[in-house]
């Protein structure tokens, strides 16, 4: 008697369960999902940036603290002097669109929205964060976000009332119309690799890369404005037989250690 | 049901919300290999052997949807997950492994962690061909995250089950 009314509560759990989901998908849960996430937020804020702090510490590694040290100089330097190059290339080649371009950068200041990441995927490969920041924010989908000195980590890829979920350029499902800092301007799509690395596939073999060439995007999507970094060539491979050579890219940031971004709404331009 | 079981109830459920903040708020945003960790699943194989199997149940309901509602397009398949693994492990405990040996519990405790790792696969597969979500699983399955993922769950599945008996056992029977 008593196993059958385990399996009864066991079929009870199961069988609300597949009705909520049915809920949730007709978006009927919404209200309610929205007043969670609103109040969960600030903890998960904490926690988040607790992990990240943590993750900076690197408390388990056996330090070589003064190698530690002049390395994140280096990266620090190396990051800086890429995104000035990158700067002032694009200003040398945007001269007739000086103007344009002046009032882009001042009204830059007032679309920022700037938001706290409050959770990752529980799944590594799927490279998703939730954001604090929703459509009471003006948010909508396919704006570009953007950590440190326009790097773009990744778009806004669902938004609810008090938050939103950004698909990081390292996810396979990413696409992002880029461009190669090379003399030929050469452009493509960066796809993620496998949720730890970007490739930009389809590259004539023509084409000269180097190794830490910058790739920025080209501005050809809707909401992305072109000159955000995207990333840097780390190595290249060339089809034996083809025509094309694929490069692979690595972000300028580390994803794990940044805990707040800004999404550039493009949208109200 | 009274006011004291009411408040027992209510405190239960904040504190599963709260595990399952940590797990996608704290856990997830830790280095490799400590990301890998699940601690509402481990929690859920220790209670198959240790609490009442219909709380077991109300544990994976919960977290499983406060999960799904932080991940992006995946609503269910973590509570379903939860759920089916919940009854499975009650399964294997009342049938094979009925000792709640340390030894027992690693045993159920793999299995679990496996069957979890691919019900994830089938189940996104299964959104992915219903056209709700747009990536199937079974893209990225990971040889070495997937033992790696057992393993670490593995070992914290262990550590829980000693500090529970060391701590938490000799608590209920002194309480006794």
């Amino acid at each position: 008697m008593r196993i059958n009314l385990l399996k009864k509560r066991s079929l009870v759990f199961l069988l609300t369960m597949v009705f909520l989901i049915i809920l949730h998908f007709l978006n009927i849960l919404k209200p309610v999902e929205n007043i969670l996430i609103k109040y969960s937020s600030p903890v998960q804020k904490i926690l988040y940036a607790s992990a990240t702090y943590i993750n900076k510490l690197s408390i388990f590694s056996i330090p070589r603290f003064d190698l530690i040290k002049r390395n994140q100089l280096l990266e620090e330097k190396n990051r800086n002097l890429s995104v000035e190059n990158i700067a002032l290339k694009t200003q040398i080649e945007q001269t007739q669109l000086l103007k344009e371009h002046i009032e882009y950068l001042k009204s830059h200041n007032n679309i920022y929205v700037t938001a706290r990441i409050t959770g990752k995927d529980i799944f590594q490969q799927y490279n998703y964060l939730s954001l604090d920041k929703g459509s009471k924010d003006g948010i909508i989908a396919g704006l570009p976000v953007i950590a440190e000195k326009g790097i773009l980590v990744g778009k806004i890829i669902e938004v609810s009332e008090n938050s939103s979920k950004v698909i990081l350029l390292t996810n396979a499902q990413s696409q992002t119309a880029a461009t190669l800092e090379n003399k030929n301007k050469t452009m493509g799509v960066v796809a993620g690799d496998f949720g730890l690395s970007m490739k930009m596939e389809l590259i004539p073999q023509e084409e000269q890369i180097e190794i830490n060439d910058i790739i920025i995007t080209s501005g050809l999507e809707e909401y992305i404005p072109s000159g955000l970094i995207v990333g840097e060539v780390t190595r290249t491979e060339k089809e034996s037989r083809g025509f094309f050579q694929t490069a692979y890219l690595r972000p300028l940031i580390p994803y794990n250690n940044i805990f707040f971004v800004s999404i550039l709404k493009t949208n109200e331009l | 049901m009274n006011y004291k079981k009411f408040k027992n109830y209510f405190i239960a459920i904040l504190l599963i919300i709260l595990i399952s903040f940590f797990q996608i708020s704290f856990i997830q945003a830790l280095f490799a290999p400590i990301n890998s960790l699940n601690i509402p699943l481990t929690l859920i194989i220790l209670f198959v052997v240790f609490i009442k199997y219909e709380n077991t149940l109300l544990f994976s309901f919960i977290s499983g949807i406060v999960i799904g509602l932080m991940s992006y397009g995946r609503f269910g398949i973590d509570a379903m997950s939860f759920l089916t693994i919940a009854i499975f492990a009650h399964m294997l405990f009342n049938n094979f492994f009925t000792s709640a040996s340390l030894y027992s519990l690693i045993l159920i405790g793999i299995i679990s962690y496996i069957l979890h790792y691919f019900m994830l696969i089938i189940l996104t597969s299964f959104y992915h061909s219903i056209k709700i979500f747009p990536l199937a699983l079974a893209n990225f399955i990971n040889i070495k995250i997937f033992f790696q993922y057992i393993f670490i769950n593995t070992i914290f599945l262990a550590i829980l089950y000693l500090l529970y008996i060391k701590f938490f056992k000799k608590f209920n029977q002194l309480k006794a």
